[in-house]
C-alpha cells in the first residue's frame, strides 16, 4: 500500500475472477457436457473413476481421452500407444507458438500452464484483449484452473451418473464442435484481415483430400503454417488495416460492433 | 497384466507424451527473445487453427452416402448464425447442439 507507483495498474480481484468466469462459461459448459460423455463411455467399458479422475487431470486433451477408450477396450499395445497419442495430439505442438512470454509471467504455474493448454483454453487465450481492470495474469491463471477442474468434474459426474443416466445421450460431443464455431466466428469478427482463416480452410481441405480424414491433421497445420510465412507481409499489412481487398471495408462494421460488445 | 493396471499404463503413456507435445514449444522458444515471424505466427496461426480444428470435428462426416453430413452441416451453420446474431457463446452451442441431438434421433 505504502509505495505504489502512478503507472502500477490498479486490478479488481472480484472483477478479474468474474471476467476469468465469463469466458471460461462456454468452455466449462461444453468441457462438462464432453467429459460426461468420456465418463460414460470409461463406466460403460469396465473402468473406475480412478481411471477417469486420473485421465482428466493429467492428459486433459478431449480428443485423445475420447479416442483412447476404444484403444484400450481393444487392448492396443502400449508402444502403439505411444505412437497413436502422438498422432492425435501433434496439434500442440503448434498452441505454444507465442505464448513463451505470456505464460512466463506466471512464475510457479508455469509448467502448468504449458500443460494446462488444449484446444478450448487456446481458443480463449489467442481470442481476447484484456480490460484494464483485469489482472492478465490472474486471469490466465483462474481460467486454465477452472476449465482444467470442469474437464475432470465432466468426467467423474459421467462416470457416477452413466448407470442413473437411461437417456441416450449420443450426439452430445457436437457441443465441443460448436464451440469452436463459435470461436472462429468470434475471430472472424475481430481479425481486420480474414488472410489466416483462409489459409486455414484451404489447408485443412487441401490436406483432407490428400491425408485421409485420420491423418490430415499434422500436415494441414504445417501447411497453415508455411503459407502464413509465405504471406508474412501481406497479412501484416491486412491486419494493420491498409488493406482494401477482399470486402474488407464491409467487415469493419462488424468489428465495430464486436468491439463495442466488448 | 490386468485389465486395469493396463489402462493405468495407457492413461500414463497418453499423459507422458501429451505433456511433451505441449511443451515442446517452450522449450524450443522459451529462452530466448522471440524472432519476428515467430511472434507473427502467434497472432495469426490461430485464425487459422480454428477452422482446421473445425474441419477436424467434423471429419468423420461423409459427403458420399445419406445423410451426406447434412446434420453435422445443418448445425454447425445454426451455431455461426446464432454465434453472429447473439454474440454469446452458451446460447449458441446449447441450441445447436440439442438441434444436433433431435435431428440425428428423428430427420435422419
Amino acid at each position: 500500500m505504502d509505495n505504489k507507483t502512478v503507472e502500477k495498474p490498479v486490478y479488481s480481484m472480484p472483477r478479474t475472477f468474474l471476467y476469468a468466469f465469463g469466458q471460461s462459461s462456454p468452455i466449462i459448459f461444453s468441457y462438462i457436457v464432453v467429459g460426461f460423455a468420456f465418463g460414460i463411455m470409461m463406466q460403460e467399458a469396465g473402468y473406475t473413476p480412478l481411471h477417469v479422475l486420473l485421465s482428466g487431470l493429467f492428459i486433459y486433451s478431449g480428443s485423445l481421452q475420447i479416442a483412447m477408450v476404444p484403444l484400450i477396450v481393444a487392448h492396443t499395445p502400449l508402444l502403439v500407444m505411444i505412437f497413436a497419442s502422438f498422432i492425435i495430439n501433434s496439434r500442440y505442438m503448434f498452441y505454444g507458438i507465442g505464448y513463451t512470454e505470456r505464460f512466463k509471467k506466471q512464475g510457479v504455474f508455469y509448467p502448468y500452464m504449458i500443460f494446462a493448454f488444449p484446444d478450448e483454453v487456446y481458443c480463449v487465450f489467442s481470442a481476447n484483449s484484456y480490460p484494464s481492470y483485469v489482472d492478465p495474469v490472474k486471469c490466465d491463471l483462474m481460467t486454465a484452473v477452472m476449465c482444467h477442474m470442469s474437464w475432470v468434474s465432466g468426467g467423474l459426474l459421467g462416470v457416477f451418473l452413466g448407470d442413473v443416466i437411461t437417456f441416450d445421450m449420443s450426439g452430445i460431443d457436437f457441443a465441443a464442435t460448436c464451440l469452436f464455431v463459435c470461436i472462429c466466428v468470434n475471430q472472424w469478427m475481430e481479425f481486420k484481415s480474414h488472410i489466416p482463416m483462409y489459409i486455414g480452410l484451404l489447408s485443412a481441405f487441401v490436406c483432407l483430400i490428400i491425408f485421409g480424414s485420420d491423418n490430415f491433421m499434422l500436415p494441414a497445420l504445417s501447411l497453415s503454417l508455411v503459407l502464413l510465412v509465405i504471406m508474412k507481409e501481406r497479412t501484416k499489412r491486412a491486419m494493420a488495416g491498409n488493406d482494401t481487398e477482399e470486402g474488407i471495408q464491409s467487415e469493419d462494421g462488424a468489428e465495430e460492433e464486436s468491439n463495442n460488445e466488448r | 497384466m490386468s485389465d486395469s493396471i493396463y489402462a493405468f499404463c495407457v492413461i500414463g503413456i497418453c499423459s507422458v507424451v501429451t505433456i511433451i507435445i505441449r511443451a515442446l514449444p517452450f522449450l524450443v522458444f522459451g529462452n530466448k527473445k522471440l524472432p519476428d515471424t515467430v511472434d507473427y505466427l502467434g497472432k495469426m496461426l490461430p485464425g487459422a487453427i480454428m477452422i482446421v480444428l473445425v474441419v477436424y470435428c467434423l471429419r468423420g462426416i461423409s459427403l458420399t452416402s445419406a445423410p451426406y453430413g447434412a446434420p453435422e452441416l445443418i448445425c454447425v451453420a445454426l451455431c455461426a448464425f446464432l454465434q453472429l446474431a447473439l454474440k454469446n457463446s452458451i446460447p449458441s452451442i446449447a441450441i445447436s447442439t440439442a438441434v444436433y441431438m433431435i435431428l440425428i434421433r428423428t430427420v435422419f
